[in-house]
């Protein structure tokens, strides 16, 4: 609609040009009129008032009622009379369009209920109005006589209803060309020969005195449903009027009539040409609406089909994806899982290897160990021990732990145990020890933390000497005594550049054990280290006559969960014993280095009884050819053992040394003169060769002397 | 274990030298013992071992005297040991007859 409070020029024209096409039918309607002049039985302004009020809006009021105004003066009986007409012709169409609006109508009159609004509501509703004023007016002003006003009435009515049903849809559907999608020549033709046939069948009937008006329905039908509002308000506009002017002129059908019943046939005809007209067009419009809708949702279905599957197909390859990617994942995973594993078995495989493969055979010296690698992924690798027989009989016990785990941790711990062996054969000080290997520490190319006891042990004053950086310190018990050897603690190696080490010692006694110890031992989480020291003691309390073997199990068994160890736990059990007074049994290895060994253990163990200078160096000679033969002949490269054995029974030395090994011959490297020598240093000597190995046996009566 | 035994010059000068081997000799070192007199010996013409303070000596040792005497006299130079009279290895030195093939006297002097 127009704002004509913008526009005013806009609005002054389609004032002017509403009231000229109001007035200018209205003369053309006046030209049917039955009842004297006035009253017509179609009435077009009042469709094109209500077309006008639709299309443009109902500001256009004054020009109506200017127009009626202007249409009624010369044919009313006075100014009054014209201008109550004139209100009544105005008031019909504006009622009807508010009432219009208010019923939500369609101008496109495409719905049923838009034809039944302006059937109903606008032509034969509102008309009442115009009728019954403008009829009132004609008999006030006396221009008929009262007992015609049913007859005005109705004609009135009929008409102003007529003229809203046939114009009013006409001048609606005009601006359908505009709006609606344009026809095609075909199109055209067909709606100007649908146009042509109504006329000729209607211009015929109409002349005709057959009774045959309604003949034109049918071509009404074609065009509706061919064209919809576009055709059928044309065609009904075309056959009203013309049928009208048939009536009017009395000629075909209605020659023969009464007013009455030419008014009644017209009016019922028009009535019906426009409602088939309207209703069928507006059916057909909300058919092909439903049938595009239906096209449209059609089309929208395959689209959100064909959307739908897309969508499907493109989840089903994220899916795929998805899947490949998590059974990559899960592979990786795997892999890694495998990797871990395999590092851990790796590391612990590594740190078994470089941990002692067996304690060495010290003489009156009961030493046990034990490591038990830590359960959980790669937590193993980093703690140890050593046992070193050093010269002198001196034994060097070492228990150490390297900060971090896994196979870097195991191969510093390598490393740092063969460094410990080298200072300790060079320098059996424990400070000294421990000096060099925090030199070494310092010096690798990743400085690790490392925490180390050393001690050195000599069976032959029972004195213990020790140094600590930052371990956790040795137990030792007996007798029901247990004591942690805190006397010097220095820090872990290889945190300080600077370090000073300190040494202690203390005197072991007859049945006293020594224990070493790694952090897995006693730490748990959550729990202070005096908790779990105490319990170390706790667990040694009753373990004064077990042998170290089963003190160690027995520790293992009681602080450590088997199955679940979380940190790697070194365990070294170290008890000595005396030697006098009972036979000597030792065994050791058959390598060159132990022969010395062998020779000292022997020497202290004749220190016991009452042995002579003379005869002790001919059985130290004696026990070091047979040693040296056992060394020499029995295993080939292939490590073995040799077992000392001694007694003495009054003033009789019995002595034997054998060996599990096969006898070889002899290489001549000692001149042959070994078994000469044992010959001549002892009083009897008997060598058996059994598939089992080699037995000397040899004895010699002590003869005093020098001792 | 090593350092069973050292072997050191003392003295030298006119062709002759003294070495000391002192601690033990066996099986386990007596290679590296013959090894390290020759090359403390090279230029020698008189070598006297002194083995006053030698607390051990096996049969292996007694072989490497032996061959050592040999390599000398091949070079017509001339071994001589010394073992005091209470030396522990003097019973070994006599059993094996070394005495008889190699001077020994009781003292440096």
């Amino acid at each position: 609609m127009l704002d004509f409070r913008r526009d005013r020029v806009r609005y002054a024209v389609a004032l002017v040009l509403l009231a000229a096409a109001y007035y200018l039918s209205a003369r053309l309607g006046l030209t049917m009129s039955l009842v004297e002049e006035n009253v017509t039985p179609l009435w077009p302004p009042t469709g094109i008032a209500l077309a006008a009020f639709l299309l443009v809006g109902r500001s256009l009021w004054p020009a109506v009622a200017v127009a009626a105004l202007l249409v009624n003066l010369p044919i009313s009986e006075g100014l009054l009379a014209a201008a109550a007409t004139a209100v009544g012709n105005t008031l019909a169409p504006f009622v009807a369009a508010v009432l219009l609006e208010r019923v939500g109508f369609r101008r496109q009159l495409d719905r049923r209920e838009d034809a039944l609004s302006i059937v109903f509501i606008a032509a034969l509703g509102s008309t009442v109005i115009s009728a019954s004023v403008g009829t009132a007016t004609l008999v006030a002003s006396e221009t008929i006589q009262s007992d015609e006003w049913l007859t005005a009435w109705l004609v009135w009515w009929t008409g102003d209803a007529m003229g809203i049903l046939t114009v009013a849809p006409f001048l609606l559907c005009l601006p359908l060309f505009e709006e609606l999608p344009g026809w095609s020549a075909a199109r055209w033709a067909e709606a100007t020969a649908v146009l042509f046939a109504a006329s000729a069948l209607v211009i015929w009937t109409a002349l005709s005195d057959l009774q045959l008006l309604y003949l034109v329905i049918p071509v009404v039908a074609w065009a509706s449903w061919r064209f919809q509002l576009r055709g059928a308000a044309p065609v009904a506009l075309l056959v009203t009027f013309i049928v009208t002017r048939a009536a009017v002129n009395g000629d075909g059908p209605f020659s023969e009539d009464t007013l009455f019943d030419q008014m009644f046939k017209l009016q019922t005809f028009n009535a019906c040409i426009a409602l088939t007209g309207f209703f069928l067009a507006a059916m057909v419009t909300e058919r092909n609406r439903t049938a595009e809708a239906l096209e449209a949702a059609t089309v929208e279905l395959e689209d959100r089909v064909r959307r739908r599957t897309a969508e499907l197909s493109a989840t089903n390859r994220r899916l795929v994806e998805e899947i490949r990617t998590r059974s990559q994942a899960q592979q990786q995973l795997s892999q890694e899982e495998a990797r871990a594993r395999r590092e851990h078995e790796i590391a612990q495989t590594l740190q078994m290897s470089l941990l002692p493969d067996r304690i060495p055979n010290v003489p009156a010296v009961a030493v046990a160990a034990r490591y038990v690698p830590a359960t959980g992924d790669i937590q193993v690798g980093g703690d140890w021990y050593d046992v070193i027989p050093l010269r002198d009989g001196l034994i060097g016990l070492a228990i150490g732990d390297v900060a971090g785990h896994g196979l870097q941790a195991a191969a510093t711990m390598g490393q740092l145990r063969m460094a410990l062996r080298a200072y300790a054969v060079q320098d059996p000080s424990p400070a000294s020890v421990l000096a060099g290997v925090h030199r070494l520490v310092s010096h690798l190319p990743m400085p690790e933390m490392v925490t180390l006891t050393y001690l050195v042990f000599d069976p032959e004053t029972w004195t213990l000497r020790f140094a600590n950086a930052g371990h956790p310190p040795p137990l030792v018990y007996g007798d029901g005594n247990a004591r942690y050897l805190e006397e010097v603690l220095s820090p872990p190696l290889g945190v300080t550049p600077d370090a000073e080490f300190t040494e202690a010692s203390i005197e072991m006694t007859p049945g006293s054990t020594l224990l070493l110890y790694t952090d897995g031992l006693i730490e748990r989480r959550g729990e202070s280290i005096e908790v779990g020291m105490e319990r170390l003691v706790a667990g040694v309390v009753d373990q004064d006559g077990a042998a170290v073997d089963d003190v160690c199990d027995h520790l293992l068994s009681a602080l450590v969960d088997r199955d679940r160890v979380s940190d790697d736990v070194a365990l070294v059990a170290m008890r000595p014993s005396t030697l006098a007074g009972k036979p000597l049994s030792v065994a050791f290895d058959a390598e060159p280095r132990m022969l010395a060994e062998a020779r000292r253990t022997l020497r202290l163990w004749l220190r016991g009884y009452d042995v002579s200078v003379d005869d002790e160096t001919d059985i130290l000679l004696a026990c070091g050819e047979a040693c040296a033969n056992v060394v020499r002949h029995a295993y080939g490269t292939a490590p073995g053992e040799m077992v000392l054995e001694a007694h003495v029974a009054g003033r009789l030395f019995e002595m034997t040394v054998l060996d599990h090994g096969e006898w070889r011959a002899p290489v001549d490297r000692g001149g042959g003169w070994g078994l000469q020598l044992i010959h001549g240093l002892m009083d009897t000597v008997h060598v058996d060769r059994t598939p089992d190995g080699t037995v000397i046996r040899m004895s010699r009566q002590l003869r005093g002397g020098e001792s | 274990m090593s350092e069973l035994a050292t072997v050191e010059v003392v003295a030298h000068g006119d062709g002759e030298e003294v070495v000391r081997v002192r601690g033990e000799v066996d099986l386990s070192n007596a290679t590296l013992v013959g090894d390290q007199l020759s090359a403390a010996v090279a230029e020698a013409t008189v070598v006297i071992v002194d083995l006053s303070e030698t607390t051990y000596l096996d049969s292996a040792g007694i072989a490497m005297l032996f061959r050592f005497d040999e390599r000398l006299k091949h070079a017509r130079h001339e071994l001589r040991l010394v073992v005091p009279p209470d030396s522990p290895i003097r019973g070994v030195v006599r059993m094996t007859r070394l005495d008889q093939v190699i001077p020994v006297q009781d003292t440096l002097g």
